[in-house]
């Protein structure tokens, strides 16, 4: 990957930032940490892969209400929860809500580089999935108003004069506008556009962002 | 002739009259007799509708205790019919704790040696349950063929004292419940306080290990992370020391104690636990009353604390009777020595070294905290609290609270 990949930790107690901070940094990592989920919100977020060791139990806004807010909010931040208290229901709530792992402190190094590991992983698939889409969306928004129209008939499965017909015009256009529909994506067959849309639509409309 | 005949007429009728007289004077006794014998039947007849309609249990006994007469309502009380009342002795059918007292009583009473009483006990029924009662007892007098007998009045409180002891039980285990709570509050608030530094230290050696296994070592790195294990190792120190202040803290107030009734109104707090138990207690206080100083609060709980676990160890044991005795004496370096002894099976030798530990407990849903807050209460009255091993069979536990 180009570009650094960060691990976000946020922790009310200063000893345990301070000794997560260098176990991160000693494997080649990039550390970000903050006292309270509410300095993590303010703080700007660096461009890329990242994720996040996450304290359950801190003053203020807690580690499951942050998680909360960063699914709402539509951001794919894998999290290691870490607590002090060995709480299972926690535990399991936590990672119903999609956390990585969760881990009782005090934890093994292994066991928390491996979950980070892990994590990162997750955020590079999710990173490059997000890239594609942005990608696709990219090419979707070079498309005209009429092409839009015909690539709704060709995804649908419908014949070029189905698609004339409906739209009042020739079936020679219908040909032309597929051209550059095909060429405009970037694709060459019709499943691979196919696939497009869906990811497009699966995706949904939410505009590309993160960073 | 005709004189004498006037006499003997005159006579006659002066005889007449008084006969006349005299019946009226029989028939006007003997209505007065039936006045007086109906107005003793009416009288009659009220007491013994009394006796047999009262709701309290009225009973005549003999020197032994024995029931001469009881009325139904005793007789429902004790589960007993009219006829096997008769001869049921008011002293063997009392709780073998009380037995005793029951004796010494009833023999004190009838030999005119004590006043009539009033006592608060239990009566063992025909059918092996108990009845909790009020007892009232009275002497009467001996009359005609008649020796002294005596008159016991029996008022039936078993609901009363089972909604007592209920009411108490519920609010022993609020109190325990709201004790473990607190406990286990503080217990959780202990166990973060110093996992946080400590899982800070395991991380921190794991890093300067890491630090130092690359190709280039960092120093650096490694001796910044050395530092912090260091900090946080002192970190997580601190935090044991300041919970054995805790325990140790705790201003005391000092003020004279009033020995005997403090006591007193221990036990009594406690009647219902030791009754329940079957604990028969002896307190023996040295005369006259010496002075005391100390924090009476405190103090109490400390032999709250002694007295619940000699209880509690006595709870299981059958076969021999279970008896507390609690015992002041003065202590030959000064101020007074207590000591808190209980028939119960003693301490195992090999409990006895962590006896005093916070935490540490021989009962099964034990805090183990009464201990080792009792003998920080005792030291800080300058005194000492100790396992006194010669006193056995038993645990006898006694403490020192020095003068001034």
């Amino acid at each position: 990957m180009d570009s650094p990949e960060w691990v976000y930790v946020v922790d009310d107690d200063l000893s345990v930032r301070e000794a997560l901070s260098s176990l991160i940094r000693s494997v080649g990592l990039r550390v970000d940490t903050h006292p309270s989920a509410a300095a993590f919100l303010e703080a700007p977020r660096h461009p890329g892969v990242a994720c996040l060791v996450l304290d359950v139990r801190m003053p203020g806004l807690s580690g499951l209400e942050l998680q909360s807010q960063l699914t709402r909010s539509g951001a794919s931040l894998p999290i290691i929860f870490i607590t002090g208290h060995g709480d299972i229901p926690m535990a399991v709530r936590a990672m119903k809500k999609g956390a990585v792992e969760f881990l009782s402190k005090p934890f093994r190094d292994d066991d928390l580089l491996a979950a980070i590991r892990g994590a990162l992983d997750r955020a590079r698939c999710a990173y490059r999935e997000e890239s594609e889409i942005d990608e696709i969306r990219r090419h979707h928004a070079l498309l005209t108003g009429r092409e839009k129209e015909v690539i709704a008939f060709m995804v649908k499965g419908a014949l070029n004069k189905q698609a004339a017909a409906e739209l009042g015009v020739s079936e020679m256009t219908v040909k032309v506008h597929r051209h550059n529909i095909m060429r405009k994506m970037g694709v060459a067959t019709l499943p691979d556009l196919v696939r497009m849309v869906e990811r497009l639509n699966a995706a949904g409309s939410s505009e590309p962002g993160r960073g | 002739m005709r004189r004498s005949v006037d006499i003997l007429q005159r006579e006659l009728n002066s005889q007449a009259s008084d006969i006349l007289e005299l019946t009226a004077g029989l028939v006007e006794s003997r209505k007065s007799l039936q006045r007086s014998f109906t107005a003793l039947q009416v009288s009659d007849r009220r007491w013994l509708g009394l006796y047999d309609n009262t709701a309290v249990g009225i009973a005549l006994a003999d020197r032994d205790g024995r029931i001469l007469s009881a009325n139904p309502a005793l007789q429902r009380m004790l589960g007993y019919d009219r006829a096997d009342i008769v001869g049921v002795s008011l002293i063997e059918i009392t709780e073998l704790s009380e037995r005793a007292a029951a004796e010494r009583n009833v023999h004190g009473l009838f030999d005119g040696e004590l006043p009539g009483y009033k006592v608060h006990k239990r009566y063992e029924k025909k059918d092996g349950g108990y009845l909790w009662a009020n007892v009232c007892a009275s002497r009467i007098p001996a009359m005609a063929q008649d020796g002294p007998m005596l008159a016991v009045i029996v008022e039936d409180i078993t609901l009363r004292m089972e909604a007592e002891r209920s009411l108490a039980a519920t609010r022993a285990e609020l109190t325990r419940v709201a004790r473990f709570t607190a406990m286990g509050e503080l217990v959780a608030s202990i166990a973060h306080e110093i996992n946080q530094p400590l899982s800070a230290v395991i991380t921190n050696s794991q890093a300067a290990l890491r630090w130092l296994s690359h190709d280039e070592p960092n120093l650096v790195e490694v001796a910044a992370a050395l530092q912090r294990v260091n900090r946080d190792a002192n970190l997580a120190g601190a935090v044991i020391s300041r919970i054995r202040g805790f325990l140790r803290a705790g201003a005391i107030r000092r003020e004279p104690v009033d020995l005997a009734r403090m006591l007193s109104e221990l036990l009594q707090m406690l009647q219902v636990v030791l009754t329940e138990a079957g604990v028969q207690v002896g307190v023996d206080l040295p005369t006259p009353q010496p002075d005391l100083i100390a924090d009476p609060v405190q103090l109490q709980q400390v032999i709250l604390n002694l007295v619940i676990n000699a209880v509690d160890a006595m709870r299981e044991q059958s076969g021999r009777a279970r008896r507390l005795d609690i015992a002041v004496t003065p202590d030959p370096a000064g101020g007074l020595c207590f000591a808190v002894r209980d028939s119960g099976p003693g301490i195992a030798e090999d409990s006895e070294a962590r006896l005093f530990e916070a935490f540490f407990s021989t009962k099964p849903d034990g805090l183990g905290m009464g201990l080792a807050i009792s003998r920080s209460i005792v030291e800080n009255h300058g005194g000492r609290l100790w396992l006194d091993r010669s006193a056995g069979p038993g645990a006898c536990f006694k403490f020192t609270i020095p003068d001034n």
